[in-house]
C-alpha cells in the first residue's frame, strides 16, 4: 500500500510538471497534453491523499489498540500487586494472631504454674494429714496397737515390735522390716499423741 | 503518515490552481471566466475571514469545531 502511496504521489508531481515544462503550448496536440496530464496529476494526488489518509486513521488505531493493551497490562500488573500485597497483609495479620495466641497461652500457663506451685505448697503444709490418709489399715491398726502399748506403760522400741509385730530383737529379716515400718510410723504417732 | 496525506492534497491543489491556469489559456473567454471565479473566491474567502464569527452565529457552528 505504502508502495502504490509512493508511486502516486511521485507521478502527480511528473504529470504536474514535465507537460508544462517540456511541451510547447501554441501546438494544439501539446496543449490538449498538458490538459489531460494535468486531470491524471489530479487523480493521482486526490488519490494518493485518499489512500495516505486511511493509513494515518489506521495507525491512530493501531496507536490507540496498543495503548489499551498497554493500559490493560498496566491495569493486570497493578491489580496483581495489589492482591499480592493483600496476601501479604493477610498473612501478616495471621502471624500476629498466632503471636497473641501464644501470648494467651503463655498467661494461661503461668496462672496454671501458679496454681500448682499454690496446691503444692498447700499440700507440704498438710503433708501429714494426707500421708495418714493414705495409710494402709493395717498401718492404722499398727499405731493404734503401739498407743496402747504407750497407755500400757510400754515404751521400748524392742518391746513395742514384740508385742504389736511379734518379732524379737535380733538380725531377722522379720525383725528388720517391723524396726523399719515402727520408724515409718513414728512420727504419725507423735503427731496422735501430741494432737 | 499524516504528513504525506497533508502533502498530497497541498500538491492536488497545487495542480488544481495549473489546471485553471490552463484553462485559462486555452481562450480569452476562459480567461475571464477563470478570473471571475477567482475574484469570486478571494471575496468569498476575504468575507468569510472577517466575518466569521458573525456567520458562525448564523450558521450555528462552533469555530473551535472548524
Amino acid at each position: 500500500m505504502q508502495l502504490k502511496l509512493f508511486v502516486l504521489s511521485a507521478s502527480s508531481v511528473v504529470l504536474w510538471l514535465t507537460p508544462l515544462v517540456a511541451l510547447d503550448k501554441t501546438l494544439d496536440i501539446h496543449k490538449a497534453l498538458q490538459g489531460v496530464s494535468l486531470g491524471a496529476a489530479i487523480a493521482c494526488a486526490v488519490t494518493a491523499g485518499n489512500i495516505a489518509r486511511e493509513q494515518a486513521e489506521q495507525n491512530d488505531i493501531e496507536e490507540i489498540k496498543t495503548r489499551a493493551i498497554t493500559a490493560d497490562v498496566v491495569d493486570e500488573i497493578a491489580t496483581t500487586a495489589y492482591i499480592s500485597q493483600q496476601q501479604r497483609q493477610q498473612e501478616a495479620e495471621q502471624i500476629l494472631a498466632t503471636d497473641e495466641r501464644i501470648d494467651e497461652q503463655e498467661v494461661e500457663l503461668n496462672s496454671i504454674k501458679e496454681s500448682l506451685e499454690l496446691l503444692l505448697n498447700q499440700t507440704n503444709s498438710d503433708s501429714s494429714s494426707l500421708a495418714v490418709v493414705n495409710l494402709s489399715t493395717r498401718q492404722r491398726e499398727q499405731i493404734e496397737l503401739i498407743l496402747q502399748c504407750h497407755a500400757k506403760g510400754i515404751s521400748g522400741k524392742n518391746k513395742i515390735l514384740k508385742e504389736v509385730w511379734g518379732v524379737s530383737a535380733g538380725s531377722s529379716q522379720a525383725y528388720r522390716n517391723a524396726k523399719a515400718e515402727y520408724e515409718y510410723l513414728m512420727p504419725f504417732i507423735k503427731e496422735e499423741e501430741g494432737g | 503518515m499524516r504528513a504525506m496525506y497533508l502533502a498530497n492534497y497541498f500538491v492536488a491543489g497545487c495542480i488544481a490552481s495549473s489546471f485553471l491556469g490552463w484553462v485559462a489559456s486555452l481562450h480569452p473567454m476562459a480567461f475571464r471566466a477563470v478570473l471571475c471565479l477567482l475574484v469570486a473566491i478571494a471575496i468569498t474567502w476575504g468575507l468569510s475571514w472577517l466575518l466569521d464569527f458573525s456567520l458562525s452565529k448564523l450558521l450555528k457552528i462552533s469555530v473551535a469545531d472548524l
